[in-house]
């Protein structure tokens, strides 16, 4: 990782090689040396993680970083912030290559063009703060057989900078985001998600850990939670699971 | 393996219809081993899992729980219940195919992880208040939980 010096109010620990960001995030705050705002990163993760113990790859040339955040008590707010971040993240890539299709899928993943551009991966530590693990797909993307689903990178979409730049332009996008839902709470990023929000109020597969649902994506309520109507009247209210989105969606974004 | 019994389905669907039939809200059936209740709640039928007895001497193998299975009213205030903090999924493993976090009668220590709860890809460790031993895990892999909702009870 470059240099690139972070906007206030964002303190960056570049680090080379480690397990996870995340894990160094937690690392920190169970030493007591944790602080709003710092931002861990890492050249390269050696045991990256996705959601229920998927790998994500964590080879040089992409953007692996935790952010360590106060949320106080409130585990629903905590949730909250992976939009917060979603919103901010799908601005900055946007700015980054203006001509891709970029956008948001429940709950905080960022697609281009149908195909998964970044993930995030939220872990409540110590008393009363968050980390947010964000990785970007900058100068690779995972091949299609070691994925579910189809990956791309910042660079087949035309960019040539480094993750050091993703970085900086997230923060710069991310602080004044944190200090919007700080200020009026979780209304106006649900709003700013919405916005930003691939497949809304078209059809949605949605895999849980028991079962699969298909339905209507009607939205996300003031939780954040993805409401699903579902043929026969019945309406879901999804907290976790994997949103599947048509093909067609894509076709039809730009 | 454990002791508890198959899910009584003929039994439950007996009831569930008395209950219609009856139109009343709620039918409890207790024969002192087995206690089933069916309730209407805004249409959904509900069963619950007999009252666990005293935790086994020596933990054996985990204890299946069917799937379901919603939470004893009681167990919510039961002194040593641990509640959910927010609202989401829970998770009794770190990932999927790992080894559980507790089984019943397991000895836990103040501040060990009990299982997860994960609501919008944000995985809550939810923590042991107070060391113990697990009585009661009172939700299963993948279930929805509610605010408040009691998940373990350690005594």
């Amino acid at each position: 990782m470059t240099g690139d010096a972070l906007p206030a109010p964002w303190r960056l620990i570049a680090l080379e090689t480690v397990g996870s960001t995340n894990d160094e995030a937690k690392r920190l705050i169970a030493e007591g040396r944790a602080a709003d705002f710092v931002v861990v990163s890492a050249r390269e993760q050696s045991a990256g993680r996705g959601r229920r113990g998927r790998a994500w790859l964590g080879g040089a040339g992409n953007l692996y970083c935790s952010f360590i955040l106060a949320v106080g008590a409130d585990f629903q707010a905590a949730a909250q912030a992976g939009f917060v971040a979603a919103v901010a993240l799908v601005d900055a890539l946007r700015g980054l290559v203006p001509q891709a299709a970029i956008g948001g899928k429940w709950p905080n993943d960022v697609l281009a063009g149908g195909a998964k551009l970044a993930g995030m991966l939220l872990e409540p530590a110590g008393a009363g703060w968050l980390v947010l693990g964000v990785g970007v797909n900058v100068a690779w993307a995972p091949p299609a057989h070691l994925v579910e689903r189809p990956a791309t990178s910042l660079a087949v979409l035309g960019y040539d900078g480094d993750p050091g730049k993703v970085l900086a332009a997230f923060c710069a996008a991310f602080a004044p985001w944190m200090e919007r839902w700080r200020g009026e709470g979780f209304p106006p990023v649900r709003r700013a998600w919405l916005d930003r929000a691939l497949g809304l109020s078209g059809p949605v597969d949605v895999r849980l850990a028991n079962e699969t649902l298909s339905g209507t994506f009607a939205g996300i309520d003031g939780d954040g939670a993805l409401i699903l109507d579902m043929a026969g009247g019945e309406v879901r209210r999804i907290l976790a699971g994997d949103v599947f989105l048509p093909p067609a969606v894509f076709r039809h974004e730009d | 393996m454990s002791s508890t019994p198959p899910i009584q389905a003929e039994l439950v669907r007996t009831l569930a219809q008395l209950l219609d039939d009856t139109n009343l809200s709620e039918i409890e059936y207790d024969t002192g081993s087995l206690r089933i209740r069916v309730a209407r709640q805004g249409g959904a039928i509900h069963h619950y899992a007999p009252v666990a007895p005293a935790a086994p001497a020596v933990p054996a193998a985990p204890v299946a729980q069917p799937a379901g299975v919603i939470h004893h009213e009681d167990a919510a205030n039961h002194p040593g219940a641990v509640t959910s903090p927010m609202v989401g999924v829970s998770y009794m493993s770190p990932e999927p195919g790992s080894a559980r976090f507790i089984d019943v009668g397991a000895v836990v220590a103040e501040g060990q992880t009990l299982l997860l709860i994960e609501a919008m890809k944000t995985f809550n460790p939810i923590r042991a208040p107070r060391g113990g031993t697990i009585t009661r895990i009172l939700v299963t892999d993948g279930q929805p939980v509610e605010f408040g909702e009691p998940l373990v009870i350690i005594e």
